[in-house]
């Protein structure tokens, strides 16, 4: 706007020079805007993750610290279905840089080119992390492309009262399904996800049926499956299905049923309201689930490549993993850097105690052969069919 | 002016109605392949909503909703009838009003939930019960059971029932009631054939103002039928988590379709006519 001869007159009607001006002005202010924001990112970039609530943790700042990005976090739940929409209908990827959901996801996203594959290479701490967790199906694509990185998980079963059951751990999933002890005082989880599998295993470890995968069942699987629950709830096995966290707790509590195959929280949740609830170790196997982090291919090149890798090494360091192990009991894929944080940072000593259970307990359940939790079975909707039949029975 | 206003109301009620509902029906006959629509037509989604018992709890659904509606309206005639023409005092027939909606300021489910403490093995029914020695096992029944779905839809669907009912019996001019009477009709005649052809109109609008949403219900199924008591609203959530539009929008279309035929047997009966509420005005 500098050098304009403000005496000339209008250049014509309906657009004065002061219009002209200022529109000028404006363009002017526009054109400068993304260099301003250059400058910004070059001193704090931002990352911003889109994922599942429990993941995030309730103070970013050491993540932060350690690695010199700032965080912003949209909660989604843990729901397939309305990631799935995030993703594909409404382009997610456009405005974020990580997404934090359930592992499996890949096998169907990946695989259609909505995420980018990870390079290992690029993600510090990537090699100190068990290959054996990096690997997982749940990681993959069907190609074996890296789609995912673990960030958390935890090895599910059910919650149960030791003076109603009686007898010692590891436990059967019989107690959930097929058990007199239990009879009509069962609720399970009001999704295929994981309900499906849990029966399925059940039925596999005890030679009843021929299953391959619980998590990944072919039609005729899942409908021999149901076949056995429908079954067992005309039997009066199963109280109720419960579908919130609060509900799942409310449920124990009250002794309205005294199986459930709830999340460990809720188990944290009864204990410390005073009732002798514990969480089972099994004979069958776990539910093992791990929320991984996908890259949207719109964030894999260039300057938010580099956001990415940073936030990515972040999941795998020391501040997320004593955090998010305090906080809800789940374990990174590189847990033990959390410890040795925690012990540098002089966290309270409560603290480094419950970090250190949980890296015995994952260790623990991780070793037993069953099952990943998958959220994209290939033939996902032949089960959700069938669950629904189970709920129609 | 008429005209315009007229053509703006349908051409507004298009886009906002016909254009979705023409879609949805159109999907219903699609498939999906990779998240996008085929080309080809195919009966597939209707055959998949018989297949897994997504028919039954269609059937379900209009059953509990129908039964529901029909209680509703049993409750709500008496009612209305006591408010607008038995309350003599302006003051008792507001604060009457003002109670019915209080429960619009609490959420549905925080209702709902209080429903299980009352009714669950160690609830308050049970434990009453087992105490004055009438029952020595707490009843099962009472809780994840149709019984507590329909016991748990009641409170929240009566005042969509009752309100248009009140307004239509309220608009119905005393001096008729009064001509009625003088002319020694029995107030059981004047009910039957003054009061109840004159709100008509508000009865059918209760039905379909309670019984539609009462249709797409799901915290009330949720949290007192346990999974059991299955009803349409949960059923298409958990089709659209699976990305399973084409069976969704089929389950749609035949609730929609079913709602249709109801709607022309309602107008077939009720008349229809809103005029009908403004026979009884003074000239």
């Amino acid at each position: 706007m500098n050098g304009h001869d403000l005496t000339k007159p209008p250049i014509r009607a309906g657009l004065s020079r002061r219009a002209v001006l200022k529109g000028t002005v404006a363009g002017a202010a526009v054109l400068a805007t993304p260099s301003l924001i250059g400058r910004a990112q070059a001193a704090t970039p931002t990352v911003r993750i889109m994922g599942v609530e429990t993941a995030a943790l309730d103070n970013w700042a050491s993540f932060e610290k350690e690695t010199g990005l700032k965080v912003e976090f949209t909660g989604i739940n843990s729901d397939p279905g309305i990631f799935r929409q995030e993703v594909v209908a409404n382009a997610a990827g456009e405005r974020i840089d990580i997404f934090l959901m359930d592992g499996g996801i890949e096998d169907e996203l990946g695989a259609k080119g909505f995420f980018a594959p990870i390079d290992p290479a690029k993600v510090k701490g990537w090699d100190a992390a068990p290959a054996s967790v990096m690997n997982s199906p749940l990681a993959q694509g069907p190609d074996g492309k890296q789609f995912g990185m673990p960030v958390v998980m935890n090895a599910d079963s059910f919650a149960y009262y030791p003076e109603v059951i009686g007898e010692a751990e590891p436990l059967s999933y019989a107690l959930l399904f097929e058990s007199e002890k239990t009879l009509g005082k069962v609720s399970l989880e009001n999704t295929w996800l994981t309900s499906l599998p849990m029966a399925a295993t059940y039925l596999k470890v005890a030679g009843k049926q021929a299953i391959g995968d619980p998590s990944n069942m072919t039609p005729a699987e899942a409908k021999a499956v149901v076949d056995f629950l429908v079954a067992r709830k005309k039997a009066g096995q199963f109280r109720t299905l419960w579908s919130t966290f609060e509900e799942s707790i409310d449920l124990m509590a009250r002794k309205e049923v005294v199986a459930i195959n709830c999340w460990e929280p809720a188990v944290k949740e009864l204990r410390k309201q005073g009732k002798d609830v514990r969480y089972a170790f099994t004979k069958e196997g776990y539910n093992k689930w791990m929320i991984c982090a996908y890259v949207p291919k719109e964030a894999a090149t260039g300057a938010r490549a580099e956001i990415v890798a940073k936030a990515l090494s972040g999941f795998l360091g020391g501040a997320y993993a004593a955090q998010i192990a305090v906080l809800r009991g789940y374990a990174t894929a590189n847990a033990k850097a959390g410890l040795a944080y925690a012990e540098a940072q002089k966290m309270p000593a409560e603290d480094i105690e419950s970090i250190k259970a949980n890296i015995a307990k994952i260790e623990k359940k991780f070793a037993a052969p069953l099952f990943w939790q998958n959220a994209a079975p290939t033939n996902i909707q032949a089960i959700e069919a069938e669950w629904e039949r189970f709920r129609q029975a | 002016m008429l005209r315009t206003t007229l053509f703006l109301f349908i051409a507004l009620w298009a886009v906002f109605v016909v254009v979705p509902v023409a879609l949805l029906v159109l999907w219903s006959f699609l498939e999906m392949k990779d998240y996008s629509f085929s080309t080809s037509l195919s009966l597939d989604a209707y055959a998949a909503v018989f297949d897994s018992g997504r028919y039954e709890v269609t059937l379900r659904t209009l059953r509990i909703a129908g039964t529901v509606t029909a209680i509703e309206l049993g409750l709500a005639l008496p009612f209305a009838l006591w408010l607008a023409k038995g309350v003599r005092s302006p003051l008792l027939k507001a604060m009457v009003l003002a109670l019915l909606t209080v429960p619009f300021f609490i959420s549905l489910a925080s209702r709902t939930i209080v429903w299980r403490s009352v009714l669950s093995r160690s609830g308050l029914v049970n434990t009453a019960l087992m105490h004055l020695g009438i029952i020595d096992q707490p009843l099962d029944w009472l809780l994840f059971s149709e019984f507590s779905v329909h016991l748990g839809l009641l409170a929240p669907s009566f005042p969509t029932m009752v309100l248009p009912v009140f307004l239509s019996i309220s608009l119905i001019d005393d001096e008729l009631i009064e001509a009625a009477r003088d002319l020694g009709a029995s107030p059981v005649k004047v009910l039957g054939d003054v009061i109840l052809p004159l709100a008509l109109p508000g009865i059918v609008a209760g039905i379909i103002f309670t019984f539609v949403p009462l249709l797409g219900e799901t915290v009330v199924p949720q949290l007192l039928g346990g999974g059991r008591v299955a009803m349409l609203g949960a059923s298409i959530t958990s089709l659209l988590q699976v990305l399973n539009y084409p069976v969704a929008a089929a389950l749609a279309a035949l609730v929609l379709g079913i709602l249709a035929a109801l709607f022309l047997a309602l107008r077939l009966i009720g008349g229809g006519s809103i005029a009908a509420v403004f026979e009884g005005m003074k000239r």
